[in-house]
């Protein structure tokens, strides 16, 4: 990206296209047949020459103009040139400036040639060879572009430090405003667990000691409202259970380590009560692969996994399940299958966001959230999930994680 | 179950009226002798363990044998006052049980860390009481010549 904006001063260049590469030529002489001839000559360089009748013309042309090289004409009237070249030198702008002298074989000039002790001098003798004059001259043009082509860089190097500068303080900004969002969705969090939870606790609560101390007095149809109002607590108090849990697992800083399935799955199981229930049939092969994986994170898709697996079956069925592994490559897949109800194609891309439904609410409890925090947590891990299933069939979840170095080592049972 | 003549001392911290009735109606139905006294925030319980304020009468506000502890509380919160209990030698040591809507289980490792002996979450059923009571009575039996004679 640098390199492009360098592209059109690259030094290497000789010969001029741009007009930034374009740099001033100073001709100082009284004569103006040499000041035209040494123009014919310079010419071909393809620079901008301006020239000047005296000395004073010449300081004036420094006022308006920085110039590569100037070629002074040591003997002129009034002011000779090594009188103005010490008006120049005096003005710290034009301290560097190079000036060529231009003399005839005259030993006083020599001498005072000599005696002048200043940096990027150099003279040339009368008559001027063209070749010669043409040499000097394009060697302070190069210098001059050079210098110039370094400013430039120089220059966007600055910009860019300072676009960069600016980008860096724009993300920081954003970093801190991020972590002032996270940390006022950490105390909604908080709050919701406890302050919006609480009332439905109480509700519950209440038509718990309605039910128990006044049921008796209360007709069928009477319980049945009761009923419905603690089941409309409940669900209320699930859905903001698992909106907390999304939160956690869309938020929760995720670094990946070696996590073995087996004690997960058990530890869910007995958390769930699903394991020892008589209300499902649940069979966990007895050897699962271990994954790259964030402990909360697996978690949270077990549970709500295997609850969906042992929720959706007809009415009165037994839950099956069956919790397996398979290596394939450096990929475990893990694989959770029923025999439930099953699920229509048409459905399978739809059920991993949020708030999608395919059973029927009456029928099947649940929030609609739970496999969009799988979807999620499988995305968090860098990982990939999904579901193979048709009505009346079963349905085959699948998740797909890295497999920990421990896994992909079963194929040589001998290593260490 | 270690039966007592005289009834258990309980101090519940809890804010919520509703969560101190369920908490009532519970230990009621435990069937254990008790006495439960509310303190409805942590300042309220600084002030029963201290016997000032409201609480000044020690007779009438005996120390707690154990404390039903609730974690968000107005003013001073369930773990600033276990912070607090820790670092004040002239509080009476007392057997806490945490009583909580928070499942969370960094929430329970900080209290366990702060000196709670028990995480209840709620609502509290008749017969988790009934149990922490108990666990409350062997920690006081374990922990030989105990401080206080009840």
């Amino acid at each position: 990206m640098q390199e492009t904006t360098i592209a059109p001063t690259k030094p290497e260049r000789r010969i001029p296209s741009h007009p930034k590469d374009i740099v001033n030529i100073l001709l100082v002489d009284d004569q103006p047949g040499k000041l035209l001839a040494h123009e014919a000559i310079l010419s071909e360089l393809g620079q901008r020459i301006i020239k000047a009748r005296t000395g004073t013309e010449a300081l004036g042309q420094l006022l308006r103009y920085d110039f590569a090289v100037i070629l002074l004409d040591v003997n002129m009237p009034d002011m000779d040139g090594f009188e103005t070249a010490n008006l120049i030198r005096q003005r710290p702008r034009f301290e560097k400036t190079p000036i060529i002298f231009v003399t005839g074989y005259n030993t006083t000039d020599l001498d005072r040639l000599k005696a002048y002790e200043m940096g990027a001098v150099d003279y040339l003798f009368l008559p001027v060879v063209p070749e010669v004059l043409k040499a000097k001259v394009s060697v302070f043009v190069e210098l001059a572009r050079q210098t110039q082509t370094i400013k430039t860089q120089a220059a966007d190097l600055a910009a860019h430090n300072r676009r960069q500068a600016e980008q860096l303080e724009v993300i920081q900004k954003l970093n801190d405003e991020l972590k002032h969002a996270n940390s006022e969705l950490e105390a909604f969090s908080y709050t919701v667990s406890h302050d919006l939870r609480a009332p439905l606790r109480s509700i519950s609560g209440f038509v718990s000691i309605l039910l128990e101390d006044y049921g008796s007095r209360l007709d069928e149809e009477g319980r049945s409202h009761l009923l419905a109002l603690d089941r409309a607590a409940k669900r209320m108090d699930a859905l903001t259970r698992d909106l907390l849990a999304y939160g956690r697992v869309a938020r929760e800083s995720v670094t990946l380590e070696p996590v073995p399935l087996k004690p997960l799955v058990e530890a869910v199981l007995s958390l769930t009560g699903a394991g020892k229930t008589h209300s499902a049939n649940i069979i966990v092969e007895p050897e699962l692969l271990d994954v790259m994986g964030h402990r909360f994170l697996l978690e949270q898709c077990l549970i709500n996994l295997i609850s969906n697996a042992t929720k959706f079956v007809r009415p009165g069925a037994t839950p099956e399940v069956r919790i397996r592994t398979e290596l394939h490559g450096d990929q475990v897949q893990l694989w959770i299958e029923d025999k439930g109800i099953g699920i229509d194609a048409s459905y399978h891309h739809k059920i991993f966001s949020m708030f999608e439904r395919v059973g029927d609410l009456h029928r099947y409890e649940g929030t609609g959230i739970g496999l969009a925090i799988v979807h999620r947590a499988v995305e968090r891990m860098g990982g990939a999930c999904g579901v193979e299933s048709a009505p009346g069939q079963g349905s085959r979840f699948w998740v797909d994680l890295l497999a920990a170095p421990r896994s992909r080592e079963v194929t040589h049972p001998n290593t260490p | 179950m270690i039966s007592h003549e005289q009834p258990i001392i309980i101090l519940l911290v809890e804010d919520s009226p509703d969560d101190v009735f369920f908490f009532r109606r519970a230990i009621h139905k435990s069937g254990l002798s008790t006495l439960t006294h509310v303190a409805a925030d942590g300042v309220e319980a600084m002030d029963y363990l201290l016997n000032k304020g409201r609480f000044a009468d020690r007779a009438a506000y005996p120390p707690p044998d154990i404390m039903f502890l609730d974690l968000k509380l107005p003013h001073v919160n369930g773990f600033e006052l276990l912070e607090w209990m820790r670092s004040h030698a002239e509080c009476p040591q007392t057997f806490v049980a945490i009583l909580t809507s928070s499942s969370q289980p960094e929430d329970q490792e900080r209290a366990e860390a702060l000196g709670a002996s028990l995480y209840l979450t709620k609502p509290p059923a008749p017969e988790q009481l009934r149990q922490a009571l108990q666990k409350r009575s062997v920690a006081r039996t374990e922990a030989v010549g105990g401080e206080r004679r009840r």
